[in-house]
């Protein structure tokens, strides 16, 4: 089952193909893999997929319909939820408000509740509720009343997926999620990432520098360069793949990489 | 009738030119609106004002006095105001900014006062026909020194030491940085620059209208920071065209609806902002996302 | 906590209240009434700059508008000065969709100077629509409310703005705890991050200046069926620059703190007289030192008195 079909996407800025006519389909309840080297076009693509940019051509498709000049917080409400390369949490609020911002897409609260007291503390209530839930799955509920930009880097990373989690979306786009952890920290987040699948039933797609955590969690991995997809598929074929290598680490690095193999 | 609307306008767009030439260069290299700018221009009109008091009305020895006296008022202005806050977020700097031309305005104020002053006639007034339209000599002086101004502004920039230094930093401040670029001595000489443009401004105005006064730098500012989004904010030709542009339109406008001047140029501003925030050549200003 | 804080606004409160019974002295009433106005307006602008971080220059207008509104609404319709006052909030908060849906592409100091052309706009017309403003001659003999036949004096009117103004302070309060307050400080601290969060941003954006344009209205209402006599020269831009330095002297982000600011700069004037002709200038150099030394202002939502309670964030990270 295919939840999102990427359709001949393209996004050239002047004359720079930062995307240039990728065609994928993500498969439903699965973790797929974006990797390629830097300027390859994985946030590019995200950004496409979120409606950051209006697609120069080709379209993106999300349950038949079609994502492309849709707003943002459209496709958001719609289901796709993601998180930065470079965290972006508002830094004036707590880790708590912070991941409450992410439910506000779905309960849709007006005016009016603002002013009938009993639908207010409920609509309050429920949003505190799902935020604390979201934290708790991520394992720092205790932090849920500090400044979200005063914790460590990986706390901080964490506090977005738990923003992007809130929501309950379909489909969880994860930028570097494990940049800037160290090892241990790494190592529980692949173990989340897999639970997202397995217990929460969604779909994720990664860009990931880190190929241990790649080929740890990947069902299946995409492969773009210079704005091309050169490879899709599993893991073990995909990073055996010699255009895979090349792609990566030029020709002179051949050996380099067969020994980190 | 036309020919003369042309001549009025190119005039006072020669001016707003000027004045402009300082909000983009200051845009292209720190990446703020300076709203102080207005005011050092009326103070260049006040220098002159003093200067024609004390000097006699000698516009040859005032007008290089005026745009050294302004360009250090300028550079100073950064220095107190806005080199604290380099790295602060841009709604703090613009903040600084506002705050520093209620200073600038409100010292002209209290110490020259609020009534409009005349300055004393620097050149006898002769009136030239050129076809149909009427040119006389405080236009032609106008004119004439505003685009001398800008030409040599324009070699500046381009060919000098400093304006190479200055388009680098424009570019990229970052790797300018990396390439031995002082930031501070930039940011001084833009400022010194740009004021001095405007401090000749605000005495040429001063002497064509013969009037000088503590909140001429107001109205003034925002025209020539609409004439500077016209061409594209950042751009210093841009500047210049823009001025031109909007002094033409500005006059052909008045002498439909008089009253309301100045709303023209209001207009004209959020219309640009709005529909073409680039400029009419699309210079870069759009902030990235992501 | 909540109960100190509760004392605090008690004793506040009953400050107020005793006021006019002890000091006979109109100039004082004056200066509180003029006070709780301008505490409105900052209200407004703090909600539009301080939570959602629109940089508006147009906060003076929005005020005019009221005020004009409310005077024109009493004196050429005879509208009672409650409907006409309603009728001044719906039309700021209108004029401040009006200029919300234009302005909100842009951002930062493009706002701020979007902003202040509409401001200038607003002067041009009252300045030069005659037949309706009367330009710069102003608008004179603007009613004053009654209640069975009996004109408010000073000491009423000054009752019934304190009231209003504590009514409009909970509000804000409330408002900027709320589910709204968040989503708006979302826009102001990232607002790209805000709208892949879900948040509709034009539409919040549109509602903030739609928010503190009701307050403007409000207080313009307030202050023209107080001062009975209202010219284009109350709205200027100077006047929206001195709710700017009132917002980031107290402390753009918090509800008191723009508060605070406005008792600050309006008292300025009157504790200092010999400042006379000095106070804009005092209130420029002001500005550019709370910038460099202090932008968050004077009051910010972490500062600790010594009797309040330990900080929870750090009782939350055990210290």
């Amino acid at each position: 089952m295919f939840i999102l079909k990427i359709e001949a996407a393209s996004k050239y800025f002047g004359g720079v193909r930062a995307v240039d006519a990728v065609t994928a389909d993500i498969e439903e309840g699965k973790i797929t893999s974006i990797i390629g080297p830097n300027g390859a076009g994985k946030t590019t693509l995200f950004n496409l997929i979120t409606g950051t940019y209006e697609l120069t051509s080709g379209d993106i498709i999300f349950h038949d319909r079609s994502l492309n000049r849709m707003h943002p917080h459209v496709i958001h409400s719609l289901g796709i939820a993601r998180t930065f390369q470079n965290i972006r949490l508002f830094p004036t609020m707590s880790v708590l408000e912070n991941v409450m911002i992410g439910f506000h897409s779905k309960l849709k609260p007006g005016i009016v509740d603002l002013f009938i007291p009993n639908r207010y503390r409920r609509v309050e209530q429920s949003m505190k509720e799902r935020a604390e839930a979201a934290l708790n799955l991520l394992d720092i509920l205790p932090r849920a009343g500090l400044k979200a930009v005063s914790l460590p880097y990986g706390e901080q990373r964490r506090v977005e997926i738990a923003r992007a989690l809130v929501s309950d979306p379909e489909i969880v786009l994860l930028d570097e999620p494990s940049a800037g952890m160290n090892v241990g920290e790494g190592k529980s987040l692949m173990q989340f990432i897999t639970r997202i699948r397995d217990e929460m039933h969604k779909t994720v797609i990664v860009i990931e520098h880190n190929m241990r955590v790649v080929r740890w969690i990947s069902d299946r991995i995409i492969v773009l360069d210079h704005g091309h997809k050169i490879a899709d598929g599993d893991p073990e074929q995909v990073l055996h793949d010699p255009r895979v290598i090349e792609a990566y680490l030029g020709k002179s690095g051949l050996t380099n990489y067969a020994q980190v193999n | 009738m036309f020919l003369q609307q042309l001549v009025n306008g190119l005039m006072l767009g020669s001016v707003y030119a000027l004045i402009a030439l300082g909000y983009t260069m200051v845009y292209g290299v720190m990446k703020f609106i300076n709203f102080a700018h207005g005011d050092v221009y009326m103070w260049g009109a006040f220098f002159g004002l003093l200067l024609a008091r004390y000097t006699g009305p000698h516009f040859l020895v005032i007008l290089p006095l005026v745009m050294l006296l302004t360009g250090l008022l300028g550079a100073a202005v950064e220095k107190v105001a806005y080199r604290p806050l380099r790295k602060a977020p841009r709604l703090v700097v613009t903040t600084s900014a506002i705050g520093m031309s209620i200073v600038l305005s409100n010292l002209a104020l209290l110490l020259i006062g609020s009534e409009t002053f005349p300055l004393p006639a620097m050149l006898p007034v002769r009136v030239f026909h050129i076809g149909n339209a009427l040119i006389n000599t405080t236009q032609i002086l106008v004119l004439g020194t505003a685009l001398l101004l800008m030409a040599i502004l324009y070699w500046f920039i381009n060919r000098s030491r400093y304006g190479k230094a200055i388009r680098a930093a424009s570019e990229d401040r970052e790797t300018a940085g990396l390439m031995g670029i002082s930031m501070d001595q930039v940011s001084s000489v833009v400022f010194f620059v740009g004021s001095a443009m405007a401090g000749a401004a605000g005495l040429l105005v001063g002497i064509y209208y013969d009037a000088v006064y503590s909140t001429m730098g107001f109205t003034a500012g925002i025209k020539a920071f609409t004439a500077a989004i016209i061409g594209g904010i950042g751009s210093i030709p841009g500047a210049m065209i823009g001025g031109l542009l909007l002094g033409v339109v500005e006059n052909f406008g008045a002498s439909v609806m008089s009253n309301y001047t100045d709303g023209i140029a209001f207009a004209v501003m959020i219309l640009v902002l709005l529909f073409k925030p680039g400029g009419l050549f699309n210079a870069y200003i759009y902030q990235k996302r992501v | 906590m909540r109960g100190a804080k509760l004392l605090q606004y008690l004793i506040l409160g009953a400050i107020l209240v005793v006021v006019p019974l002890v000091v006979h002295s109109g100039y004082v009433m004056q200066i509180l009434i003029m006070l709780a106005i301008y505490g409105i307006l900052v209200l407004g602008l703090e909600i539009i700059l301080g939570q959602t971080g629109l940089f508006s220059l147009a906060q003076a207008a929005f005020y005019g508008m009221g005020a004009y509104t409310s005077a024109l609404l009493a004196l050429r319709l005879g509208w009672p000065i409650w409907l006409a006052t309603i009728g001044a909030m719906a039309t700021s908060a209108l004029f401040g969709a009006a200029i919300g849906f234009p302005v909100l592409r842009l951002r930062g100091d493009y706002l701020a100077i979007a902003t202040l052309g509409f401001g200038e706009i607003f002067q041009l017309i009252t300045n030069n629509w005659n037949s309706l403003t009367r330009g710069p001659m102003g608008l004179p003999g603007i009613p004053r409310p009654h209640v069975f036949g009996i004109m408010f004096d000073r000491t009423m009117y000054y009752y019934m703005i304190v009231a209003i103004f504590f009514i409009a302070l909970i509000t804000a309060f409330h408002l900027c705890r709320s589910f709204l307050g968040r989503t708006f400080r979302s826009i102001r601290d990232d607002e790209d991050a805000a709208e892949f969060m879900g948040i509709n941003i034009t539409k919040y954006k549109i509602l903030s200046f739609v928010i503190g344009g009701i307050f403007a209205g409000l207080a313009g209402s307030l202050f023209a069926h107080y001062i009975t006599f209202i010219s284009p020269d109350t709205f200027t831009y100077t006047d929206s620059e001195m709710l700017l330095a009132m917002v980031f002297l107290g402390g753009a982000g918090t509800v008191i703190g723009p508060v605070i600011g406005a008792v600050i700069l309006t008292l300025l004037p009157e504790v200092f007289q010999f400042l006379v002709q000095w106070d804009m200038f005092v209130i420029g150099v002001i500005m550019v030192l709370v910038m460099i030394y202090r932008p968050q202002g004077i009051w910010t939502s972490d500062i600790r008195w010594p009797w309040s309670r330990k900080d929870p964030a750090l009782a939350a990270q055990g210290k």
